[in-house]
């Protein structure tokens, strides 16, 4: 195993005064799902903004794979965030076309097969496709590319149950398994099958970093449930 | 990567710009001198004078509407690609901003240059028959400076009014609350500014380069007319060199997606 991510001594600060982050120091090695778990405000999206080169750090300093954010690091990483980012205009097979272009590890098959699995028109023009289909495009195009890290922005949240299944069914069967995922969600009893380990977010800071295993083990209890406790109100 | 970004850019912007240059080419081939002709026997029946300046008329709003729609089509191409949710794509792709900024500022050169000719050959079209075209172009006294200088100075204009706008927008992400009226604040207070150190510069040459100024007044004379243009050419270019900067500075140490 090797370390994909680094954070050291990472803060932001926001304009206005809101401390998002807070002197965090994170490790994240390869060949895991990672669940980054916290309740809304804990600073979650920011420390992934911040990965992504969406968000310059007040102090301190994030490496990917060695690299600090830029077209490097992007190389590495396949991000999905929490927004809808595709140009409404465009159709399905434009944005494959784009992917494939940008992205050198980008699988165009890939992409087609789950598009076709899921009966998805790829000449269909994004703005014609519901919010949910609009979703699981996304998802799809993030898991067609052999990235090393995906980071995955609340992947589940408002979408149906039954496409949060085919959600969790395509990260475990398309993620390269010298990769990490960092899946960033509140929704934690839904993914907490498929955490290898688990880190609890409280106002910016890490209040735990542990293997899900020995929170079960340890607590006698579901991750999801010694969440609630941990923050409880 | 620039190459990438610039077809894709290329590819997004090309059928509605286009539609755009091309309606305006069919308004000035529909009012060409030869097509006028056809007006002037209508003339001879008090209708010909009438719907002649109803066209010139739409000529001209359809000239001012192309120019509008081109500059705020590629302003609210660069908005919304860069500072809307769509930035959450564009500041992920492996290019660095640079590359960003000068793929969309090169796309929109070129339409710019290309609505410029769209608009020149209109205009010429519906003034004049070819033979006057010839005539006028034998008359004027131009020397290979003069149309080099003139070249660089219109692409130099065609830069900044594209660079004013990109600057605004990136200006205006500094607002918490309302980003797109703050650009526009920006916009508007970025031309305030630009007009005080235009009339200041103006005052300072009067007192400093009185010679020069009064030899600007002998157009005939070559060298003056490439000092004058050069004068203008190296401010114009200074200013988009500085709302360049500005921009990437803030792409690339104060954006803050939504």
């Amino acid at each position: 195993m090797s370390v994909l991510v680094e954070c050291r001594n990472l803060s932001k600060v926001y304009p206005g005064g809101k401390t998002a982050v807070s002197d965090l120091n994170l490790t994240i090695e390869s060949g895991r799902i990672i669940g980054l778990l916290g309740p809304n405000g804990s600073g979650k999206t920011t420390i992934i903004k911040m990965m992504n080169g969406l968000l310059r750090p007040t102090s301190g300093q994030v490496l990917i794979n060695g690299n600090e954010p830029g077209p490097e690091s992007k190389k590495d990483i396949s991000y999905l965030p929490e927004r809808t980012y595709l140009e409404a205009q465009k159709t399905v097979a434009d944005i494959i076309n784009m992917f494939s272009d940008f992205y050198a590890d980008f699988r165009p098959e890939r992409a087609r097969q789950m598009l076709a699995a899921l009966n998805i028109d790829d000449k269909a023009r994004l703005k014609t496709l519901s919010k949910g289909t609009k979703e699981k495009v996304q998802l799809i195009l993030v898991m067609s590319r052999d990235a090393r890290l995906y980071v995955l922005d609340e992947p589940i949240a408002g979408v149906d149950p039954a496409t949060r299944d085919y959600i969790i069914r395509t990260i475990i069967n398309n993620y390269n398994k010298e990769a990490s995922v960092l899946i960033c969600t509140h929704l934690i009893s839904d993914i907490e099958e498929i955490l290898d380990d688990v880190i609890f977010l409280k106002d910016g800071h890490i209040v735990l970093q542990s293997t899900a295993a020995a929170i079960r083990e340890e607590h006698g209890e579901t991750v999801d449930k010694y969440f609630r406790e941990v923050f409880a109100c | 990567m620039l190459g990438k970004l610039f077809k894709h850019e290329w590819q997004d912007s090309w059928l509605i710009m286009t539609i755009l240059n091309g309606s305006v080419l069919l308004l000035s081939i529909i009012g060409s001198r030869s097509v006028q002709r056809y007006f002037e026997i209508l003339d001879d029946m008090d209708m010909g004078g009438f719907i002649y300046s109803i066209y010139i008329l739409l000529y001209v709003f359809g000239v001012i509407a192309l120019t509008l729609a081109a500059t705020f089509y590629f302003y609210v191409r660069f908005y919304k690609n860069m500072y809307t949710d769509q930035g959450y794509l564009m500041h992920t792709l492996p290019v660095n901003h640079n590359e960003l900024i000068i793929s969309k500022l090169l796309v929109a050169l070129i339409w710019r240059v290309i609505s410029f000719l769209v608009i020149f050959v209109g205009v010429f079209k519906v003034s004049f028959e070819i033979d006057d075209i010839l005539e006028i172009i034998d008359n004027i006294d131009l020397v290979v400076s003069d149309v080099v200088l003139m070249i660089i100075l219109l692409l130099g204009s065609a830069l900044y009014s594209i660079l004013v706008g990109y600057v605004s927008i990136s200006i205006g992400q500094f607002s918490s609350k309302n980003k797109v009226l703050a650009s526009i604040g920006a916009y508007f207070g970025i031309k305030v500014v630009a007009r005080i150190l235009r009339s200041f510069l103006t005052f300072i040459n009067l007192f400093t380069f009185k010679e020069m100024i009064e030899k600007f007044n002998d157009f005939d004379d070559p060298s003056t007319r490439a000092s004058f243009m050069l004068i203008l050419i190296v401010i114009i270019y200074i200013a988009c060199a500085l709302y360049y900067f500005i921009t990437q500075w803030i792409m690339k140490n104060r954006l803050n997606l939504e």
